[in-house]
């Protein structure tokens, strides 16, 4: 449950922060929609970036999730793919007659730095067209965050509040718990650091310290004290993250989070059963039964998986 | 029997007068009232004049009555049963034009407050400087129009006393249709010579309500000035902006913005038909443009944007 909550908390932050302008949807209040929402599900690729400079030049995806968002039926339901994931990506023939690569390389690809994607959306519009031709998945939107704009949200709301469950180890110490259990006050350094060691008894969770800093902006974000400033930070942090929603459509999400129980939310991931390590150089996952994530996918797409959180 | 004929027409006549007069200062008791209600039915807008006789009555027996400049306290129930509160300025002639103003988030109403009076022009506007905000500090206010009263209603927003508590943007929509649909009804408005102006979220309100005024039929809105728009409300921008731009004649819609406020640039920036007012690289957002040493006076553009509405000089 505690998981669910986080990565809910992820998406939710991800589209409280603003972005690049892009296409319109145009939507008139009325109609069983929560929040004047599209008539159409929507599928968001929400992608955090490993780049520690301001930009997007370049950049690995280090959290890939797709968020399928139904405002018809009010239903929320989140996927998160392994960054592993050996899949075939389009356009990048030109890298010594490359066609495959992991899923996180295709946005490395497609990035501005690198050049290799000629559509919209450079390293997002290439991880999307990836998961097209491998899965039939169809992304609507994007939204790429590095970890220094996090840092940046952090230090302009004062501050956020977290809970650390358990010790946390660094490489460079293996013995001395770099933090240990219990409840912090951090500052933007403070929480990206935490949210970065690469704790050596446990990969798993550096992803869960993401979470829990971003349920900390989250928390925060909606403070009594931050409503009021929601529309300036909206307009603060727009070009420091990359997305192509509309404003409007950024309000539509904002509004849908504030009347979502969390609990409702429904994640799920590949599951690592379904998954395999091959004798390759290099570490990445393959499909035990070639077809399984297309099915999944279309029940994903059709609102039927997940039905609870798989995390939980 | 003919004496009995002509005593039944001069009752009814008399009685036809005398329900006028009975409606006339029925009315001026509710808008005169510290405590205006008013409920704006969902769909059918209240009629203003119900006792309005038949057209063998002469049309002077409806007095015009100027109000107080007031204000006038309002409490305006929307269509999902939130009770909202407001102040009507009225103007110094009957049938007025009148503008509602629309809070940002950081504040409620009585951000509006002096330049509510600033508006409506009738003496209320005390200057005194107020260090901290300078859109409540009229010593630097331009002079008014002469001869040009506006009625003026402000509001405040649900969950948002003091400031906004809540992130609400759908309700707030549900807001402003009712109180401009009881702006409509009011005593001594001209139904047909409504503006919107608004800050931040009140932009967007303001662009929203004026289109949703006129698409509705209830009234005529004229155009909206608008301070740091940025689609808050889940309505796209360009959905009610295209409906005032998009007539014939264009009504006026003046946006404000700082160009260090993207949101607002990503909104306002190259819209066709906008009138477009930009202070530079600047961040104010909402009510912090108005102060005098942005550039050119905003409350001069809202002047001059009100001329543009109203057709004046």
């Amino acid at each position: 449950m505690k998981i669910r909550k986080l990565v809910f908390a992820v998406l939710v932050i991800c589209l409280m922060l603003p972005f690049q302008p892009a296409g319109t949807v145009l939507a008139a209040p009325g109609g069983d929609r929560i929040c004047n929402g599209p008539d159409k599900v929507m599928n968001i690729l929400v992608i955090g970036t490993d780049t520690r400079s301001a930009g997007y030049l370049y950049g690995l995806a280090d959290t890939i999730m797709v968020m399928r968002v139904d405002f018809q039926n009010h239903q929320v339901s989140v996927v998160g793919f392994p960054r592993d994931l050996w899949v075939v990506i389009p356009d990048v023939e030109e890298d010594n007659g490359r066609t495959h690569g992991k899923l996180n390389q295709s946005y490395f690809f497609g990035t501005a730095g690198m050049g290799y994607y000629s559509g919209e959306g450079y390293g997002a519009g290439l991880m999307a067209e990836t998961m097209l031709q491998n899965w039939g998945l169809e992304i609507d939107r994007y939204i790429v965050i590095n970890m220094r704009t996090l840092r940046d949200v952090i230090d302009a709301i004062g501050g956020i509040e977290i809970y650390n469950p358990s010790p946390v180890y660094s490489f460079q110490q293996k013995n001395q718990p770099k933090v240990l259990a219990g409840g912090y006050f951090f500052s933007g350094s403070d929480a990206l650091l935490y949210a970065r060691y690469r704790d050596p008894r446990n990969v798993v969770d550096r992803v869960d310290r993401q979470a829990i800093v971003l349920e900390g902006i989250f928390k925060a974000v909606f403070s009594l004290s931050t409503i009021p400033k929601i529309p300036e930070l909206i307009g603060i942090y727009k070009g420091n993250v990359l997305t192509d929603l509309h404003l409007a459509e950024l309000s539509q999400f904002l509004c849908l989070a504030a009347k979502t129980n969390l609990d409702d939310v429904k994640f799920g991931r590949i599951p690592k059963d379904a998954l395999f390590i091959p004798d390759w150089e290099g570490f990445v996952w393959l499909e035990k039964e070639p077809g399984y994530i297309t099915n999944l996918l279309q029940e994903f797409q059709q609102g039927t998986w997940p039905t609870d959180s798989e995390l939980d | 029997m003919k004496i009995k004929i002509c005593l039944f027409i001069g009752i009814l006549i008399v009685s036809l007068l005398t329900a006028c007069q009975f409606g006339g200062q029925g009315s001026d008791r509710a808008v005169l009232s510290s405590t205006h209600t008013l409920a704006p039915p969902p769909e059918t807008p209240i009629p203003t004049q119900t006792l309005i006789p038949s057209p063998t009555i002469p049309p002077t027996a409806t007095p015009i009555v100027i109000l107080d400049p007031g204000p006038i306290k309002l409490e305006v129930e929307t269509g999902d049963g939130v009770w909202l509160d407001g102040l009507y300025y009225p103007a110094d002639q009957n049938p007025a034009p009148v503008i509602v103003l629309m809070h940002w988030a950081r504040g409620d109403q009585s951000e509006w407050e002096q330049v509510a009076q600033w508006l409506q022009g009738r003496g209320l506007l005390e200057p005194v400087p107020d260090y901290n905000k300078s859109w409540k500090s009229s010593n630097w206010y331009p002079d008014r129009t002469q001869n040009q009263s506006l009625g003026v209603v402000t509001f405040t927003f649900r969950d948002c006393e003091e400031n906004c508590k809540s992130f609400l943007p759908v309700e707030w929509l549900k807001d402003i249709e009712a109180v401009l649909l009881a702006t409509t009804n009011l005593q001594g408005v001209d139904p047909d010579q409504i503006l919107t102006a608004g800050a931040s979220i009140g932009a967007d309100g303001a662009v929203y309500g004026c289109s949703w005024l006129n698409r509705s039929g209830s009234g005529s809105c004229l155009g909206s000035f608008l301070l740091s728009p940025a689609s808050l409300l889940t309505i796209a921008f360009e959905k009610s902006a295209d409906d005032l731009l998009k007539q014939e004649p264009a009504l006026p819609v003046y946006c404000l913005i700082g160009l260090r406020d993207d949101a607002s640039v990503e909104t306002c920036l190259d819209y066709p038909g906008l009138t477009l007012v930009d202070y530079g690289y600047i961040d104010n957002h909402g009510l912090e443009l108005l102060q005098p040493d942005v550039g050119e006076n905003p409350l001069n553009l809202l002047q001059e944007f009100i001329n543009a509405a109203l057709g004046s000089e």
